[in-house]
């Protein structure tokens, strides 16, 4: 181990004893993080030799495929939210919120990324499985509550810390680690920063059970780790100063269109969120009553578009907030002027108007068009996750099961990529 | 065959997403809960927890109690679990808690959560001087008759919400259970307390 190395992880670990001994109040809590974080980041630019040496090492393929899995672990994060529930931040969002949390979350981020990027391209090079299992499990005992995983409560409690907690932390640092194997910090930071960002900036986040956790904590990096490796090419592996042989072992991979492909279905899916949360001007929604039969049945899409409540007429389809719920309903009578302004409004197959006017701040549009029976779609899915999740839920033994296994069956298939890893062939060659 | 199956997942992926989307825009699944873990930012319940009541000495059958449940694999509790057993009109008793930051930034009490038990219903709310909730009306859920009063406070007239708590800092909560004139005898009732929280940024 050379002595530059010894001199970063004693850094790390002057760090990690600082913050877990010393827990400062105010903004000192803020403070004293960020500086030994920034003051691990800047010792590892000095020893390493500046931001050109830190370029060296990057591969903008790797770096790239990194960036996108972390966007497809927000978009599996985002998509379990919209089937269980959402939940407002805790993180402040008040311009100092912000600032401070900017200068905790990038120095941390920078702090561990670089030093980490120098201890695995330098670290005992002759046995790269072990010192990416080092590094992955020093970084992961830095992440994790090291008491909460001694002190054994009971069962459950302990397999909820580990489900919630630490695999999906040892799994996002095992990716973290190889991809700043294969492509510096630079890659292991383009695949945590947007991780962190989403957690530390985003208004909403989903509000998950600790299954829900367990297994996209797992499943996700995983699959990252799978499609990166696969995706992986001769020239990569020249890159990242592992010996090549003249004649391939492996064929040519086709990695390039693998990363147009994700871009292209990066950016269908951007569209697709956009259009779902209204960005694009309207809103769909999927009709799960039969109130306004005939003019829309059940599994319909209707298009909403925001409406002024001025503009609206007797006969319009409009939708509006009624307690905790999206109601789609013609408009009967209008009554009122001005701010006292409300809507009597009537499902066309009701017998009677609803009980409660509709004042205009309720209003979320007006419909402009309707899909028919596309939703069904949506309605067969939802039906069956809900019938799966109570079965789940009311079955807790067999849910223990089903989770032991998927988490067990992707651990080995992940192992099982490893070893496929396209430089097994010298593991113990001296590079 | 890996391109279809990697199609395959892209199809189920992209499905999910959008009927995901959509159907939340139906059902209004987004609820602003505030409740979700958070490594910097966690607010648990810790011991010691106290109750007593203050009985009719010619009754003294009424009992409150008062534990924890949801256990943190780090430290403490999620949820403060009440149940008055044979509370009488009249019923009065106290609870004594603790809150404690175990995250590691500071943060404040933005809600007090009451759920109420099995045949109860949230009434009333009431303030206190500064506009925060500081008590709620358990109703009967079938008569919706007032049955408890519930005070959760720093002090008698100060709610626990906006108060701020440092890394590592606890508070203690206070909590009275008052059973109303128009309770049935000898009834049960119970219900859960939760706190929301969020980052203070100021110093």
């Amino acid at each position: 181990m050379s002595r530059n190395s010894i001199a970063i992880l004693t850094v790390l670990l002057a760090v990690f004893t600082i913050l877990n001994i010393f827990r400062p109040g105010g903004l000192m809590a803020y403070l004293v993080p960020s500086i030994c974080w920034a003051t691990l980041a800047l010792t590892t630019l000095y020893l390493t030799g500046g931001l050109e040496k830190i370029s060296s090492w990057t591969n903008r393929r790797i770096t790239l495929m990194a960036l996108l899995a972390a966007a497809f672990q927000i978009f599996i994060l985002i998509d379990a939210g919209l089937i269980t529930k959402f939940g407002k931040s805790p993180v402040s969002f008040t311009p100092t919120g912000i600032t401070l949390n900017l200068m905790l979350v990038s120095s941390t981020l920078l702090g561990m990324e670089l030093s980490r990027g120098y201890l695995t391209k330098n670290l005992n090079r002759k046995n790269p499985t072990l010192t990416l299992a080092a590094i992955t499990i020093l970084y992961t005992s830095i992440n994790v509550s090291i008491s909460a995983l001694i002190n054994f409560q009971d069962p459950l409690t302990y397999t909820k810390y580990m489900g919630e907690n630490f695999l999906p932390t040892l799994t996002e640092n095992l990716l973290a680690t190889y991809l700043a194997f294969m492509s510096g910090p630079l890659a292991s930071l383009a695949y945590r920063a947007p991780l962190q960002a989403f957690q530390w900036f985003s208004p909403i986040l989903p509000d998950l059970s600790w299954g829900y956790k367990a297994l996209i904590g797992v499943m996700t990096p995983t699959i990252g780790f799978i499609a990166i490796n696969m995706a992986t090419t001769q020239k990569d592996l020249r890159k990242a100063g592992l010996p090549t042989p003249k004649r391939p072992a492996l064929r040519p991979r086709k990695g390039q269109s693998s990363v147009k492909g994700w871009l292209a279905i990066s950016v269908f899916l951007v569209l697709t969120v956009w259009t779902s949360t209204g960005l694009l001007g309207f809103y769909p929604t999927i009709i799960a009553s039969g109130s306004m039969r005939p003019t829309m049945d059940v599994g319909d899409i209707a298009l909403v578009i925001p409406a002024d409540p001025t503009k609206i007429q007797v006969g319009d389809i409009i939708q509006f907030w009624n307690r905790e719920e999206m109601i789609l309903h013609r408009v009967i009578y209008i009554g009122g002027e001005g701010s006292a302004r409300y809507f009597q409004t009537q499902g066309d197959d009701n017998p009677t108007p609803d009980p409660d006017p509709v004042l205009p701040a309720q209003i979320r549009g007006k419909l402009i068009l309707t899909v028919p029976k596309l939703g069904w779609v949506s309605i067969y899915v939802k039906t069956a996750i809900t019938t799966v999740w109570t079965f789940l839920s009311t079955n807790i033994t067999i849910t223990y099961a089903i989770l032991t296994t998927i988490i067990l069956t992707t651990s080995i298939y992940a192992i099982h990529a490893y070893k496929k890893r396209p430089y097994k062939h010298w593991p113990r060659r001296r590079w | 065959m890996k391109e279809k199956f990697l199609a395959l997942l892209t199809c189920i992926f992209i499905a999910l997403s959008t009927t995901g989307f959509i159907y939340a825009q139906w059902n209004d699944i987004i609820t602003v809960s505030n409740t979700m873990e958070f490594g910097h930012l966690t607010l648990r319940f810790v011991y010691p927890l106290t109750c007593w009541d203050i009985d009719d000495a010619t009754k003294d059958v009424g009992k409150l109690n008062c534990d924890y449940t949801d256990p943190d694999p780090i430290e403490g509790y999620e949820t403060l679990v009440v149940t008055a057993t044979n509370a009488y009109p009249g019923y009065e008793a106290h609870c004594d808690f603790t809150l404690k930051n175990i995250g590691a930034l500071t943060e404040h009490i933005t809600e007090v959560i009451i759920i109420p038990g099995t045949g109860l219903e949230v009434g009333e709310t009431y303030f206190d001087t500064n506009n925060n909730p500081i008590g709620w009306r358990l109703d009967n859920a079938v008569t919706h008759q007032p049955v408890l009063y519930v005070y959760v406070y720093k002090d008698t007239d100060l709610s626990l919400i906006c108060i701020s708590l440092d890394s590592g800092e606890t508070l203690q909560g206070k909590m009275t259970v008052q059973v109303t004139d128009n309770a049935e005898e000898c009834q049960t009732y119970s219900f859960t307390v939760e706190m929301n929280y969020e980052q203070v940024t100021y110093p």
